[in-house]
């Protein structure tokens, strides 16, 4: 049995984890059904299973059915994942353990579990690893049950429409002093710039900004 | 055939993740105090990108809305509250607009 301070934390992690497993969830349905088309059942099932990546999964949906090369396809995953290096190396000094067990920890990296991980300094290895084992079974489950229901209509496209409302949420999460805050809201309106200029690249551009807003000043 | 590419974006993501993690050696001093202030800056960036669509323009009134509700909770810093208040806003604009 583990003792109570560590299971108080466990809970206290999945009460804040549960309305993004939810979230998580509810994406994987609308990945599942609408992915049948151009992937299959197989495919679908294996890009959730081995992919384990909304971002990169609907992309994927997106570009084949435009009749995208792969060649675009792999560039587009190389941009999108571009954000997760550097979450990682966020988590780096967080998660103090042998090189093989952060390489078994990485593959739990989702944004919503690295978040959640940043956000809990104390325990940043066991709460990457709880919510992302939990995010992982949400979005299996979500995708075999749109996989079952099939077509979704319009669920998908208001799935889109709120999608912001998850990156407020994570960033509310991570954004614990006003210095942060403010930082925030400058890579935001840079972010608007930027991608009003060339929105076609706005996913590399979010990155871009991020890194070159965080490198001036101090928060001390 | 989309198998194999499937399994590539497999390993492309893995790698990605893998990279910060386990290759990058644990930041110190300046380094580590801007990778510890990216991802909420990261987040806010994305927040943005998912607002528009692929012209630049906000995807949609709704949207819109639903941001601007996420936001006026989000210093709660709780996240059912910031879910629940979205998508109300959501909701609310698309019965009125």
């Amino acid at each position: 049995m583990p003792p109570d301070n560590d299971r108080d934390a466990l809970r206290r992690t999945l009460t804040k984890a549960i309305p993004l497993a939810v979230t998580i969830g509810a994406y994987g349905v609308i990945f599942g059904a609408g992915a049948q088309e151009p992937l299959g059942p197989l495919g679908t099932l294996l890009a959730s299973a081995v992919v384990f990546s909304g971002s990169i999964q609907f992309a994927l949906v997106g570009l084949l059915i435009a009749g995208a090369s792969w060649s675009a396809i792999l560039v587009t995953a190389l941009l999108l994942n571009a954000r997760h290096v550097v979450l990682g190396a966020a988590l780096r000094p967080s998660i103090d353990v042998s090189p093989m067990r952060r390489l078994g920890l990485s593959w739990w990296m989702v944004d919503e579990a690295a978040a959640l991980a940043l956000a809990d300094t104390e325990s940043a290895r066991s709460t990457l690893l709880a919510t992302g084992i939990l995010f992982y079974l949400s979005w299996i489950a979500g995708t075999t049950i749109g996989l079952l229901i099939g077509g979704v209509g319009d669920i998908a496209s208001v799935a889109q429409q709120i999608a912001p409302v998850l990156f407020i949420g994570l960033t509310a999460l991570l954004a614990t002093s006003k210095k942060t805050v403010i930082r925030c809201v400058v890579t935001a309106a840079a972010t608007y710039i930027a991608a009003l200029g060339w929105p076609e690249a706005r996913g590399a551009l979010a990155l871009v900004v991020a890194c070159v807003i965080a490198i001036p000043g101090s928060d001390e | 055939m989309n198998l194999v590419l499937i399994a590539i974006l497999g390993v492309m993501t893995f790698s990605s993740r893998a990279i910060g993690l386990v290759l990058m050696p644990k930041s110190e001093g300046r380094l580590q105090e801007i990778f510890q202030r990216l991802p909420a800056g990261l987040f806010a960036a994305l927040a943005v990108v998912s607002l528009l669509d692929d012209s630049g323009s906000i995807q949609s009134t709704r949207s819109l809305v639903a941001a601007i509700a996420a936001l006026v909770v989000s210093p709660t810093r709780s996240l059912p509250l910031i879910f629940v208040s979205g998508i109300a806003g959501y909701l609310v604009s698309a019965l009125v607009l």
